[in-house]
């Protein structure tokens, strides 16, 4: 009879602990992070995956041609060469020429800027690599200042790409800029963009953080 | 006696002559015209058409072509002749540009594919809603430059079934 009693007390007691620890954690968020963990959990390293896709060859020579100038970049910033190349990609096509449109953005487009060179003109390697200070230093400031060289939390990377590009589309993974023609499921997306009644355009090019990975991988040499 | 083998060899006679009755009232007629006029005309698989240019009685129904001609993409073709029709085929041949593929630079990509089309890719820039004009200029502007490099290279860019653009909006600017 006193086993009884005292196996029902501890059933009792047990349960009653569990109801407790659900109220308690639930209402003061006192458990681990679900939004954080899904995140995580969700994203690949970056180390070793190729896209199924190349940098356009004339873009591609360009970046080797501009490779010392991101390295130096890089080394003041501390962002990674090749996010800077990706930002380079998407914008310009990794040209050093300035802008024929939104001139005084420069070659990296950071609005605002009012670079005092005119359209159409090649910078110096001076003037590029402070151009390309400025842009690494814009990166870091979108994902306050936590990029290092060889940093390989996709999550931070990409949304420091998406960071860079107005955090559109309602996260990284949904942005253009950020992931295009990064797996055939990210192949050719939609852009928002309304002009004469249609409200989309369709992205060919290589997302950012695509970019990243075809450089960072060495996926074509 | 002689009567007795007249009748059955015109029996014989009337059912040759109702079979090629039979047979022309069950067929249809074909010309096939290719672009070079010298490419090489298979029919069904089996028959090398030494003249297809000159019109040609076929049995109704479904039939198969395959046009070829070394330096040009081969073409294969499926259709249906229906009883007394009339068919021309024009068959125009695109350049096997392949040996110069893929062209791939700043403003499109071309690429072969299946053997049997041009895939070409344009890359305007569009990174902000506000560079939607700018965008729509260059996807204009680089298909030209892409129909020129093609022309550039022999390639009839008439032929819209065999020049695939993507985004496929530039398929009809």
């Amino acid at each position: 009879m006193l086993i009884k009693v005292l196996t029902a007390f501890v059933v009792v007691l047990g349960v009653f602990t569990a109801v407790i620890a659900i109220v308690v954690f639930g209402m003061f968020g006192g458990g681990p992070d679900q939004s954080q963990a899904s995140v995580k959990t969700g994203s690949p390293n970056p180390t070793g995956y190729c896209p199924p896709t190349t940098i356009p060859k004339q873009a591609f020579e360009n970046i080797q041609k501009n490779t010392p100038v991101y390295i130096e970049a890089s080394n003041t910033t501390n962002v990674p060469w090749q996010m800077i190349a990706g930002i380079h990609f998407r914008e310009t096509n990794n040209s050093t020429v300035t802008p024929m449109v939104n001139t005084g953005d420069g070659v990296y487009q950071i609005v605002g800027k009012n670079y005092p060179y005119r359209a159409g003109m090649p910078l110096t390697t001076a003037q590029f690599l402070q151009e390309t200070i400025d842009a690494a230093k814009f990166i870091q400031g979108k994902v306050n200042n936590k990029l290092t060289a060889t940093t390989n939390d996709a999550d931070l990377i990409k949304d420091a790409f998406w960071g860079y590009n107005g955090r559109a589309y309602g996260s990284f993974d949904k942005s253009p800029y950020v992931m295009n023609n990064f797996d055939a499921a990210h192949t050719n997306m939609k852009m928002d963009a309304c002009d004469k009644g249609v409200c989309y355009r369709t992205d060919t090019r290589n997302g950012a953080y695509t970019t990243f990975l075809i450089l960072l991988n060495k996926c074509q040499v | 006696m002689k009567k007795l083998i007249i009748i059955p060899v015109l029996f014989i006679t009337f059912l040759i002559a109702l079979n090629a009755l039979l047979s022309y009232l069950n067929s249809g007629f074909l010309t096939v015209k290719t672009t070079p006029k010298d490419a090489a005309v298979i029919l069904n698989e089996k028959k090398g058409l030494k003249e297809p240019a000159k019109k040609l009685r076929l049995k109704k129904g479904e039939h198969t072509l395959a046009i070829t001609k070394e330096g040009y993409l081969s073409e294969n073709i499926s259709f249906e002749l229906k009883r007394k029709e009339n068919k021309t085929l024009n068959v125009k041949l695109l350049k096997d540009i392949s040996e110069s593929l893929p062209e791939n630079n700043d403003q499109f990509q071309v690429e072969l594919i299946d053997d049997s089309y041009y895939e070409v890719t344009l890359y305007p820039i569009l990174n902000r809603p506000d560079q939607v004009d700018e965008y729509d200029a260059q996807l204009k502007e680089f298909k030209k430059i892409a129909l020129d490099w093609l022309k550039e290279k022999g390639i009839d860019t008439s032929n819209k079934e065999k020049i695939k653009f993507i985004p496929e909006e530039a398929q009809n600017l």
